[in-house]
């Protein structure tokens, strides 16, 4: 392993090992280094590691990065793709990773401090596809392994190749009740939602024991509806009765090896009362930027999301999302995906118009 | 009612001031008034109104006009334009409608055939002044008519008939503009189902569902794309790019008939020595005219365009990027592929290599149904040999560079004569 990882490896595991802006400007060089791409970009906006001295200031890459160009700082592991929901986007984002175990570590222990800072294993339903059905979901991947780290042996995903195994789910959800062990359901919204619907056909709801907990992920993607956070709060209270505290979203995407969560089971877990907040691990920072001059935002003003996670020392450590989010005391509040380009006159855009690719009509030139 | 003299208008009356919306319940009042206006209409000779739109026309634009100024001073609060931009582009909308060309269009398409007693036009998008020519065309064929204005453009359509009601309060009376939000059903089924002829602009989705919904007759505009091509031997390639320029610029490149492509015959330098040149004109035209603001959206589409543009450069793609300022100034992305792609808009054109003009036609074939129009700069002596083959590749309109957007009056808008089809008796024209 590279020892730069390895130093990123420590630091995550204790973030008294090393500083964020050191580590965070050496992975910085070590990329300018090692990703032609990335060095042009850098380059095309005089950005040299000589000349860049803060973390703030390492170029980010927008995230249509990932769909062009691999940036990778050597022969990748294992490969990721995004679910390509971003509007118009016929090329999917592809992240690339040339040392897995960075992934696994900062996934694992952003779960350990967020899901279960409380407990060492608990019974886990994963409505997450499985490995073998998603080899390129990164979700998937963080599932399994949190299935391995944090589960107990029975355990299981219930997500079937169809959809959902209302079956399997319900025996574990029933075990639960019975044996007063908590669960832990791992989920994305769209598949939560589904749950709710199944288990409304069939006319039965849950008292799960306490300490029981959901993680949901992933917003309206492949939800039937749009449910609110409030509602679906509500509606994981009616289903399991888990209470709103234990109930949290993650915000992570494919580009990134970070995820970032709600705060409240660790918040709860140590005491304190803030509002629900998303929260960065110590080894990853996000900025708010101004939408039009990429400037920060004052706190509780709205922005795009600028992320630099220490676990892309592999990839690209500084991401520019094409998410919205706000400054909320030491987290930030996510507010959903930036607004398209909305039709105005009579012409078509881009953002209209859906055409065969232009190798269709051969090249010309 | 007798035509008003020709002097500058005098001080405007109000006649329907409608920026605000209107409920379904206001309607019927404002059709029966339509109805009797078009009554006494039908009873004027084709030529005295002809005389008095042409006059209002006049009224507009000329020097120190004040419904151009009254236009100048409202529009860019209503519709984001700059000044700049209202006062240079404006008066393209309203031109066509002089005495020689109105008078040349009805005697070949209307000949002796009236229009139907109402014709609902149903205006696109964000373009200020795109009332004049239905509302102008309307009352020459003797149709009263009711203007739905755009979401961005509720001021011109209630000017303009001001306008023509300083001119003749008769004539005016067959005007409405009324504004109620695209999709609104209790105020459009009422004008549906009053309507003779719908005539709709819009996305494919919404003209589609309007279609249904009609009463009698309907003719829909759909969306559509215009491009550029400059052919390798064109006298004074610096022209085409000033040119060119020009008309991406114009209306922040909201028209039917804004270029989003151009195609330059050549090899691909050639092309990249034509985006960098096209780019510092687009500089030059974003002080000229500079443009409107942009919504977040607006301004991440025209973002992640010149994003994925430089990725896939320093990805070793021979893409090129020239940017004229910030992403409402103006971005020309160079590409290797010749294909017909559209843009995010915002004065955001492609520029490709063509080998050769005779691929061109193989080109566009896929996308026939969505051309409208072409922007072309060859040598005198075979312009009009290439514009020939452009219209029969499905292109509607062939213009000169920097002209592509003063459309004739007898423009054939997505391929359909432009009044002919409105009388009553005509022929179907698809």
């Amino acid at each position: 392993m590279h020892p730069l990882y390895q130093r990123v490896l420590t630091y995550i595991a204790d973030a008294s090992a090393d500083s964020f802006e050191a580590l965070a400007l050496d992975v910085f060089q070590h990329q300018f280094e090692q990703s032609v791409p990335y060095q042009r970009f850098c380059r095309s906006r005089g950005a040299t590691p000589d000349r860049i001295a803060t973390w703030q200031a390492i170029p980010a890459v927008p995230i249509v990065a990932f769909k062009y160009a691999e940036l990778c700082c050597g022969p990748p592991q294992r490969q990721f793709r995004s679910s390509g929901t971003t509007s118009g986007a016929a090329v999917r984002s592809r992240h690339l990773l040339p040392e897995l175990e960075l992934y696994r570590a900062s996934a694992l222990a952003g779960l350990r401090r967020a899901l279960f800072p409380d407990v060492q294993r608990m019974r886990i339903a994963s409505l997450i596809g499985s490995v073998e059905a998603l080899p390129e979901s990164s979700l998937a991947q963080m599932a399994a392994w949190a299935i391995d780290e944090f589960g107990t042996p029975d355990s299981a995903v219930v997500a079937a190749a169809d959809g959902l195994d209302v079956d399997q789910l319900t025996a574990l959800l029933r075990a639960s009740e019975r044996d007063g062990q908590p669960l832990a359901l791992l989920a994305t919204t769209g598949a939560l939602l589904h749950a709710f619907d199944a288990l409304t056909a069939r006319n039965v709801t849950f008292r799960l024991p306490h300490g029981s907990r959901l993680m949901d992920t992933g917003g309206d993607k492949g939800a039937p509806r749009h449910l609110s956070r409030k509602g679906l709060l509500h509606a994981v209270w009616q289903a399991f009765a888990i209470p709103g505290y234990f109930s949290i979203n993650e915000y992570g995407m494919a580009e990134l090896s970070s995820q970032y969560y709600d705060s409240s089971i660790r918040d709860r877990v140590h005491g304190r009362h803030a509002p629900r907040r998303k929260l960065a691990p110590h080894w990853a920072r996000v900025a708010v930027l101004d939408p039009k001059t990429l400037a920060p935002q004052p706190a509780g003003v709205a922005g795009l999301l600028r992320h630099v996670d220490l676990a892309n020392a592999g990839s690209a450590l500084a991401v520019l999302s094409e998410d919205l989010g706000a400054v909320v005391e030491d987290g930030f509040e996510l507010l959903g995906r930036a607004p398209g380009a909305e039709t105005r006159g009579c012409s078509l855009s881009a953002a209209t118009w859906d055409l065969p690719p232009p190798a269709a009509t051969g090249n010309a030139g | 009612m007798k035509p008003a003299a020709s002097s500058p208008a005098p001080l405007p009356r109000i006649v329907e001031q409608s920026p605000a919306r209107t409920g379904a319940h206001h309607l019927p009042a404002v059709l029966e008034r339509l109805a009797a206006a078009q009554r006494r209409l039908a009873a004027r000779p084709r030529a005295e109104i002809v005389d008095i739109i042409a006059g209002v026309v006049g009224d507009w634009l000329v020097a120190g006009s004040p419904w151009m100024a009254r236009a100048a001073a409202q529009l860019p609060a209503a519709t984001g334009f700059s000044p700049e931009m209202v006062r240079f582009a404006l008066p393209a909308m309203l031109e066509p409608l002089r005495r020689e060309e109105l008078a040349s269009l009805l005697d070949e398409q209307a000949r002796g055939r009236v229009g139907p007693p109402l014709i609902l036009h149903v205006l696109p998008g964000n373009l200020p002044g795109l009332a004049a020519i239905p509302a102008g065309l309307s009352l020459a064929i003797g149709s009263a008519a009711l203007l739905k204005p755009g979401r961005g453009d509720r001021v011109f359509p209630s000017l303009f008939i001001e306008s023509v009601a300083a001119r003749d309060g008769e004539l005016a009376a067959a005007l409405a503009a009324p504004y109620w939000p695209g999709g609104e059903r209790s105020c459009e089924d009422v004008a549906l189902a009053a309507a003779d002829l719908v005539v709709a602009s819009g996305d494919e989705e919404s003209v589609a569902d309007l279609a249904q919904r009609r009463r009698d007759r309907f003719i829909g505009h759909g969306h559509r794309i215009s491009f550029a091509v400059v052919t390798d031997d064109v006298d004074d390639i610096a022209r085409s790019a000033v040119d060119l320029a020009l008309d991406v610029a114009t209306w922040d490149q909201r028209g039917c008939l804004s270029p989003q492509l151009a195609f330059i015959e050549g090899e691909l330098d050639a092309a990249h020595a034509f985006g960098e040149q096209l780019a510092c004109q687009l500089h030059r035209q974003a002080v000229a005219l500079p443009p409107a603001p942009m919504s977040i959206g607006e301004r991440l589409a025209v973002r992640r365009w010149r994003d994925e543009a430089q990725w896939a450069s320093f990805d070793g793609e021979p893409y090129r990027l020239f940017v004229a300022g910030d992403e409402a100034a103006g971005t020309v992305v160079v590409e290797p592929r010749a294909a017909l792609r559209p843009t995010p808009l915002s004065r955001s054109i492609r520029v490709v290599p063509l080998a050769s003009f005779d691929d061109l036609p193989r080109l566009l074939a896929p996308y026939a149904r969505w051309l409208e129009g072409a922007g072309l700069a060859a040598s005198e002596e075979r312009w009009r040999t290439y514009a020939d083959r452009l219209e029969a590749a499905g292109v509607h309109l062939v213009s000169r560079l920097g002209a592509m957007q003063r459309p004739p009056l007898n423009w054939r808008h997505g391929g359909r004569p432009r009044v002919a089809d409105w009388c009553v008796g005509a022929d179907r024209v698809e």
